[in-house]
């Protein structure tokens, strides 16, 4: 294609750094956009890029920026025009771009300044300048427009860095793309996940079992239930005929019992009747027994004469016992002892009575003894009292003679008692009389003399010592003497009432001696009575005992008679029962013998039962496992089916995948064989220095860790000093590599079939010698197809290259210097 | 003719001369298609298409032996 379109003319506003309207004139061979960073300059780039396609590679490649992005913070909407020329026709075209904030861009496109596609859609504008250009936007971006990172890209990356960049510059990314998108990821979870489905079942297979053992063990326990019960029928035929024959002497055996019971009954009542026989006829004698009972019956008739049963006794004396009459002399004999036992009885209860009556006297007795023993002992206590009463008598004579003397006493007392105080009051008087010295006398009231006074008190001491002493002793004595009689005559009293009590004992002791005289012989006499009814009483009862022995010998006997005959009834009883245990045909042996046969039959009948349920069991377990492993592996037939298939599937995906690897290969070492002589030529012109004449680009194939078999581009530079190719990446410098990389994509630049004839290059070889920046230029400007080279850049030194490529080789350049503005880049010409 | 679609035709026509099996070939191409329309996102709509496909084949009967 002729490369022939060459950029004019930019006109930017509201472009992302650009706010107000910046307009450059770029129709030069050179045109050095020079500024510091963020002054601009790569916007212009960007804007022209935006212009011919509505948005930038930046944009499309990346997820973050959105075209809104590059309208300017400070306008509200972006425009930029280009204007390119047909270096070759002159024709000129002009595109517009406009975009609104949140609306889509709207562009106009002037031919020859002419608007065409007036009213087209914008895929038919976007398609004509396309066709205009003969490069789609990713074409531009790789081959047009250089940006400093596809260089860095391709001379600092890891090797996958530098292949993806360099497919990518081939426009053969697709391939990685394809490869990565084919992702078999599903296809391996869901083969992962059928597998573990597989293992889980042939787990679950593993613990039923294998089919085929089963149903061979399964025919082999139906074959075995089957002979099982074959056997159980022969059994239980001979089982229910052994049965019914045991049934019947079964039934006989009640019978059977029932006599064998009866025979030992008989047989024991027989042996004990027996043995009692020969007990009741040990000693046993007839006429003695008659002999002795006769000698009793007179015996007993005498006991009843004692007894004052006469008429009884009568009777006993006619009835002689003999032979014929036993039974009735027996009766007879067994009455009259009824009778005595009777009158026993009744003498027992006369004894009794007599007994407690004898008692009582005794008690009575011993009581009176008791009075009479007190009684004597208060008589001899009284008999020292009567002594001194008659003392007492002879002493002061009776009561009334004591009597009589104190009342002649008191008479006396009485007497004295007036004389006393008679002459106590005149030797009162008299002596009061001297004591005052009273001149008349006190009871006649005449002049009494001092003899008279004199006289008074001798006459009065006289009578005190004379008559009044003598009245006073003879008082005391009296009184004395009257006291001495009232103590005799009390004492006389008391003394009196003893011996009356005395008397009174004394008649009380007789009357007591009296009656224990009485009850003594009735003591004697009661006794008497008793001794003679236990005496009758004795009598009786040896007389009974003897009858009564008499009677059960003759008893014994007539039992003895009993039995002899028991024991013939049932010796016959015992026959009969013979007769018929014969008659029953009961075997006992024979019963024995069948149910020993019976119990051995039911226990081979209950173990052939057992063993057949046991192999129903086993029957059924091994049919449900048998269904199960059936339908296990089924399943499992059906798991491991849908798992070939998704291998399969898997299997077509990885080989595909493989194939896009080889094709990449394929596709990489095609691309580089259009590139790499074109490669060499730019590097020649550019590299002017020695040491590396050529390069190349191989495709090496190497196995990746995922297991697919990858290729990537690696550079080699051909060594003068010693004809070698030296990996060229680990070789050289930063310098050299950026040339590496700029041969090519100059190369790329120019084998691609397009019409573009302008490179950009934005920050390119930062590191590069002048000499080689120089030759850079020089190549570019030499470069068949490139018309025109814009260089983004923040190096000065290529204004110099600049200048001497314009003096030496008569090309036209032009340099903007850009610098940071308030609202946008401020931009001066330097041409 | 953009470049892309001229690396297109080349990788088809390697498509074609690479891949012997008929199979394989018909995916790949199928695969590349996808690409051509819809990128990465075709390539993967294909992929899952095609799982879906197998699946649905996987849990149909199969000839050897499926449900009755």
């Amino acid at each position: 294609m002729p490369m022939n379109l060459v950029i004019e003319e930019v006109e930017i506003e509201g472009f992302r750094y650009v706010s107000s309207k910046l307009r450059l004139k770029l129709d030069y061979d050179v045109v050095l956009l020079l500024g510091p960073v963020g002054s601009g300059k790569s916007t212009v780039l960007s804007a022209i890029e935006f212009a011919l396609f509505g948005t930038t590679y930046d944009i499309k490649s990346s997820r973050v920026l959105r075209v809104d992005d590059l309208v300017n913070d400070f306008s509200d909407y972006a425009y930029v025009r280009v204007r390119l020329r047909d270096a070759d026709t002159g024709d000129v075209y002009e595109v517009i771009r406009r975009k609104e904030r949140g609306k889509a861009s709207r562009v106009r496109v002037y031919v020859n300044g002419k608007q065409v596609l007036k009213g087209a859609s914008s895929e038919a504008v976007a398609s004509f300048i396309e066709s205009l250009l003969g490069l789609t936007l990713e074409d531009f971006s790789r081959q047009a427009y250089i940006r400093a990172r596809e260089l860095e890209a391709l001379t600092y990356g890891t090797p996958s860095q530098r292949s993806e960049a360099i497919d990518r510059l081939f426009g053969i990314e697709m391939l990685e793309d394809i490869f990565r998108s084919v992702s078999p990821t599903r296809l391996d979870d869901h083969i992962l996940f059928m597998r573990s489905q597989a293992a889980a079942i042939e787990e679950q297979l593993r613990g039923v079992g294998d089919a085929s053992a089963l149903r061979e063990r399964l025919a082999h326990v139906e074959e075995e239930a089957k002979r099982l019960k074959a056997e159980l029928a022969e059994l239980e035929a001979e089982l229910a005929e052994r049965e019914g024959e045991l049934k019947e002497l079964e039934s006989l055996e009640p019978e059977y019992r029932r006599l064998l019971g009866l025979k030992a009954g008989y047989e024991t009542i027989i042996r004990e009747l027996r043995a009692e026989a020969a007990t009741l006829s040990r000693g046993l004698d007839l006429s003695a027994l008659i002999s002795r009972l006769n000698s009793l019956r007179l015996r007993l008739a005498d006991l009843l004469v004692s007894l004052l049963e006469h008429g009884e006794a009568e009777t006993l004396r006619r009835e002689e016992v003999t032979e014929g009459s036993l039974a009735q002399s027996v009766e007879m004999l067994e009455a009259a002892v009824a009778t005595v036992s009777r009158r026993r009885r009744e003498l027992s209860e006369e004894l009794s009575q007599l007994t407690d009556r004898l008692a009582q006297l005794r008690a009575r007795r011993d009581a009176i003894l008791s009075e009479v023993s007190a009684t004597l002992r208060r008589l001899r206590e009284l008999e020292g009292s009567e002594r001194e009463y008659r003392d007492l008598v002879s002493r002061y004579g009776e009561e009334a003679d004591i009597q009589r003397g104190l009342r002649e006493l008191e008479s006396r007392v009485a007497e004295l008692a007036g004389l006393i105080e008679y002459e106590r009051a005149v030797l009162s008087v008299a002596r009061e009389v001297v004591r005052r010295g009273e001149r008349r006398c006190p009871v006649c009231r005449r002049e009494l003399s001092s003899e008279d006074i004199l006289r008074v008190k001798r006459a009065a001491e006289e009578v005190a010592e004379s008559e009044y002493a003598a009245y006073l002793r003879e008082y005391d004595d009296l009184r004395e003497r009257r006291e001495d009689l009232l103590q005799a005559l009390d004492r006389l009293r008391r003394l009196r009432e003893d011996v009356s009590l005395k008397r009174g004992l004394e008649i009380e002791l007789g009357r007591l001696r009296a009656e224990l005289k009485a009850i003594e012989d009735e003591i004697y006499e009661t006794e008497a009575m008793m001794d003679d009814i236990r005496l009758r009483l004795d009598e009786a009862e040896g007389a009974v005992k003897e009858i009564e022995d008499a009677i059960k010998a003759v008893r014994d006997y007539e039992e003895y008679i009993s039995t002899m005959g028991s024991i013939k009834r049932y010796e016959s009883k015992l026959r009969d029962v013979m007769l018929k245990l014969r008659e029953l045909k009961y075997d006992p042996e024979r019963k024995r013998e069948l149910e020993s046969l019976v119990a051995g039959l039911r226990e081979r009948a209950f173990s052939l039962r057992r063993r057949l349920d046991e192999l129903r069991r086993e029957r059924d377990e091994l049919a449900h496992r048998l269904a199960r492993a059936e339908a296990l592996t089924k399943e499992l037939s059906e798991v491991r089916d849908r798992l070939k298939r998704l291998e399969q599937a898997r299997e077509r995906l990885v080989r595909v995948k493989q194939l896009f690897r080889d094709l990449q290969a394929k596709v990489r070492a095609e691309m580089l064989r259009r590139v790499v002589s074109r490669m060499n030529e730019v590097f020649r012109q550019v590299y002017v220095h020695p040491d590396y004449d050529r390069l190349d680009i191989r495709v090496e194939v190497v196995r990746a860790r995922d297991g697919y078999a990858r290729s990537v581009y690696e550079i080699y530079a051909h060594r003068t000093s010693d004809g070698s190719w030296v990996p060229a990446l680990r070789r050289m410098s930063d310098g050299q590599r950026a040339i590496l990389a700029l041969s090519f994509l100059a190369a790329l630049f120019m084998t691609t079939p397009h019409n573009v004839g302008t490179m950009m290059l934005d920050e390119p070889l930062p590191n590069i010698d002048e000499a080689c920046k120089e030759a850079m230029v020089r190549m570019l400007s030499r470069i068949s197809g490139v018309r025109q080279i814009v260089i983004a850049t923040q190096d000065p030194r290529f204004v110099k290259v600049i200048e001497e490529g314009a003096r030496e080789r008569g090309l036209k350049g032009i340099v903007y210097e850009f610098s940071h503005g308030p609202l946008g880049p401020v931009v001066k010409v330097k041409e | 003719m953009s470049a892309r679609s001229g690396i297109t035709e080349l990788i088809r026509r390697l498509i074609e001369e690479e891949a012997e099996d008929p199979e394989l070939r018909e995916l790949a191409l199928e695969i590349l298609e996808a690409y051509v329309r819809g990128g990465r996102r075709g390539v993967s709509e294909l992929v899952n298409r095609v799982f879906e496909e197998v699946m649905r084949d996987a849990n149909e009967p199969g000839d050897r032996g499926g449900r009755d």
